[in-house]
């Protein structure tokens, strides 16, 4: 296996897409400078390109018996380090990311360095808006200000009489709700043959950014009052996924706040593909851009693949009403022991 | 804290109650009642799902249940509903089988239980039992909308039951002492002799054990009018009605005593059959197609063009090892090694509005289970069709149906058609489905 020595060498392979797990705690924004740093400081401590040293041809000197010129070789002053200052600096990498959420969030997110056709391609998949997988972990029995833990409290509530029975009861309406919503979206009567076509084609899905659309949602852990939800959906924005995960509690007649919420996928980039924190070092980065081709390549096969892009407006998500069917399913309609 | 004594048996149920009561009224006893229900109930991880008609109760909820909660439509289930009896009574349902408007349900037996056997739906043939009518002790119920168990004549009361099976107007049961039977017999479907006097109704209910079969019975089938018999050998034992050659005897007659099915099956070990109205298919181990029966829709057109074949034959279809095989009444399914679905037959195929036959398997897109956009696998795992609806279950559990939904039995929340498979919003991962003639039930295992 060979060893990178001389950073020029690494700094013709850092060009590529990858994709990196962000911790909470950081905005999106501070990726690139974490990165950038980072790569500046580990490549001014590699080897250097080795400097051909300045060839002079001396004149004859009078002194000297023989006219003849003179060649001699003398280390090139000019590019000495200490002339040319370090070798890299941070403004020399091209870096780009998705961003657009708040700090709270962690978890994928894909990143591109290099400005040729690593941008390009960077800026092909995310106009494409693919379909992201996040985990909201929610708690219940607190109301906040911004939906988050650490918000401003404005009520508790009671939460007895959540059941996951319930809570899954009510997430697969909402998933069954979207799923009409997205034919609503095209304009296409679920029961003709061009929905058959559409959907045969692959997964619905808008092309151009409008309101978001989800696709699946579940809960995947609960251990009251903590609760999990896996949600798969497109156009989102971490206000509507932390609406959903307040919605789903009002709807409870409860309310929940999140504790943590992180992308799981997003597009064919999963957290097996993600770099930790630790590893956003020049080895780190260039062993992601190669396990990350197979991932780029699927993204990109799927450009050329048909979508609908004149679709201008979906309609707002689904909310449950009070004549609702399904908010008279308190446990009060059961039927009781002994009654 | 609370002495867990059985009182007294629920008028309306038949769970019992458990803790002492008060004579007086108590309000914080009522308060304490309702905290114990809510808290020791179990959350199973085996669940039973149920939708589609329940006008003749087979979607075993009390009625009133239903139309206090959907005004608009009272009888019946749109989407699918969790059964709340096995929650109240902590009872599991490990295997259901939906007839033409009745349900059976098969329990998991711990040894203090002794029911093991539910049902509930149309009782007009007798076929889950005589039952008085829960309202009214002294009549016998024509209908009933809530399981009511269901015994069997056993020599010893320990004895399992190990299948269930429901036709048209009959049932057949598969148990440690042999194979039982209930219900309409006008084709011999029951294994008794065939009395043109018989009287069948919800008033009598005759058990029968049908005599003339092997003692190594492993499985058992219903079709419309008919009965099959799968025994761990890979035979077949077929009767009841033949006027299509469903039984596979070679003649269109009816019979009432089981008889080995010849053919093309004959030297080949069968592991599993699908029948739903009158035309069979079975599969063998190797993962071979064999069929008769009714082909009048072309289900058979691989091989004849007569309407009807009264032999098994085999199906050469080149399309790799089957793993799974159904057959409804119009359009029959297969899954082959690498979960692809093919569908042929007459009617709602589930490939759009306007394919609506086709001689020769024609492949569903995979890309309608499964998130292309990941390269996702979800590959099926089994097909099920009925007369006018079809289902399909992929490896995760996913449960994705298709056809005619006049009774909501698609589950997908509405009363149209539905011309391809679409994800019917199940909050678990079905382990078993059975699909009755307008209504459905799935046992399902919980996600978390």
């Amino acid at each position: 296996m060979a060893v990178l020595e001389k950073a020029a060498e690494a700094w013709r392979l850092l060009n590529g897409v990858f994709c990196v797990y962000k911790p909470a705690g950081i905005t999106f924004n501070s990726i690139r400078f974490r990165i950038a740093n980072k790569l500046t400081d580990e490549l001014n401590a590699m080897q250097r390109e080795d400097v051909p040293p300045l060839v002079k041809i001396l004149p004859p000197s009078p002194e000297d018996d023989s006219a003849e010129f003179r060649v001699t070789t003398v280390p090139d002053l000019r590019r000495h380090p200490l002339v040319v200052g370090p070798g890299y600096t941070k403004e020399d990498f091209y870096i780009r990311h998705t961003t657009g959420f708040l700090k709270e969030m962690a978890g994928v997110t894909v990143v591109s360095i290099g400005s040729g056709s690593p941008r390009r391609i960077f800026e092909a998949i995310t106009d494409r808006n693919p379909v992201c997988t996040y985990h909201i972990d929610g708690k219940f029995g607190l109301r906040t200000d911004d939906y988050l833990e650490t918000g401003r409290v404005l009520e508790k509530t009671s939460f007895d009489f959540v059941t996951r029975t319930r809570l899954q009861k009510f997430l697969s309406f909402y998933q069954a709700r979207y799923q009409k919503l997205i034919y609503q979206a095209y304009g296409v009567d679920p029961q003709s043959q061009e929905a058959y076509e559409m959907h045969s084609r692959g997964l619905l899905r808008p092309g151009n950014v409008s309101n978001p659309l989800l696709y699946r949602i579940q809960c995947v852990s609960f251990h009251k009052p903590y609760f999990t939800l896996e949600v798969q959906c497109v156009n989102e924005t971490d206000k509507f996924l932390l609406k959903i995960l307040n919605d789903v509690a009002e709807d409870l007649k409860s309310s929940a706040v999140c504790t943590k919420i992180r992308r799981i996928r997003w597009g064919n980039f999963t957290l097996d593909h993600a770099l930790l924190y630790k590893h956003w070092n020049v080895a780190g980065i260039i062993e992601g851009i190669n396990e990350c081709g197979p991932a780029v390549r699927n993204e990109l096969r799927l450009l050329e693949e048909p979508y609908l892009t004149d679709v201008k407006d979906i309609p707002q998500g689904p909310r449950l009403t009070a004549g609702d069917p399904i908010l008279s399913l308190s446990a009060s309609n059961f039927p009781r022991i002994g009654t | 804290m609370i002495p867990q004594r059985v009182v007294s048996s629920c008028r309306r149920c038949i769970h019992t109650k458990i803790g002492n009561r008060p004579r007086t009224y108590d309000p914080r006893f009522e308060e304490m009642e309702e905290r114990v229900f809510r808290t020791t109930k179990t959350e199973p991880k085996l669940r039973t799902y149920v939708w589609g008609n329940a006008r003749t109760g087979a979607l075993a909820i009390p009625e009133d249940n239903i139309r206090s909660r959907n005004k608009d439509s009272p009888y019946m289930k749109r989407s699918p509903v969790r059964l709340p009896f096995c929650e109240l009574t902590d009872t599991r349902f490990k295997q259901t089988s939906c007839g033409y408007g009745f349900t059976l349900f098969l329990a998991d037996k711990p040894d203090e239980q002794l029911n093991q056997l539910f049902g509930a739906g149309a009782n007009t043939d007798g076929q889950i039992g005589h039952h008085k009518h829960p309202d009214k002790p002294k009549v016998a119920a024509e209908y009933i909308n809530r399981p009511l168990p269901i015994s069997l004549p056993f020599r010893n009361r320990h004895s399992r039951v190990l299948e269930v099976a429901a036709g048209r107007a009959h049932s057949i049961f598969l148990t440690e002492e042999g194979c039982f039977s209930m219900g309409n017999n006008a084709y011999g479907q029951c294994g008794r002799e065939i009395n043109r006097d018989e009287e069948s109704s919800h008033r009598v209910s005759a058990v029968t054990k049908v005599s003339g079969l092997p003692k190594d019975v492993k499985s058992v089938r219903c079709g419309q009018d008919n009965s099959f018999f799968l025994t761990t050998e890979g035979k077949v034992y077929s009767l009841g009605w033949g006027a299509d050659g469903q039984t596979g005897l070679g003649h269109h007659d009816m019979v009432f005593t089981p008889q080995l099915v010849g053919g093309d099956i004959a030297s080949e070990k069968i592991v599993d059959l699908s029948c739903a109205a009158d035309c069979v298919l079975a599969l063998s181990d190797k993962g071979e197609v064999f069929g008769w029966g009714n082909s009048e829709y072309r289900q058979l057109a691989i091989i004849t063009d007569h309407p009807q074949i009264s032999v098994p034959v085999h199906l050469p279809f080149k399309l790799g090892t089957i793993r799974s095989v159904s057959s409804g009444g119009t359009v029959c399914g297969l899954v082959n090694e690498s979960g692809e679905v093919y569908v042929w037959g007459f009617g709602l195929l589930g490939k759009g509005p306007e394919l609506t036959d086709a001689d020769r398997p024609s492949l569903l897109p995979n890309s309608l289970f499964a998130a292309k956009e990941f390269g996702e696998q979800n590959p099926v795992k089994t097909i099920h069709c009925s007369l006018v609806h079809s289902a399909v279950v992929t490896e995760r559990g996913d449960l994705f149906m298709w056809g005619s939904n006049d009774s909501g039995q698609i589950g997908l929340g509405h009363q149209k058609t539905q011309y391809f498979p679409l994800r019917v919003p199940i909050p678990s991962s079905v382990r078993q489905l059975s699909l009755g003639v307008d209504h459905n039930a799935a046992i399902c295992k919980a996600l978390i």
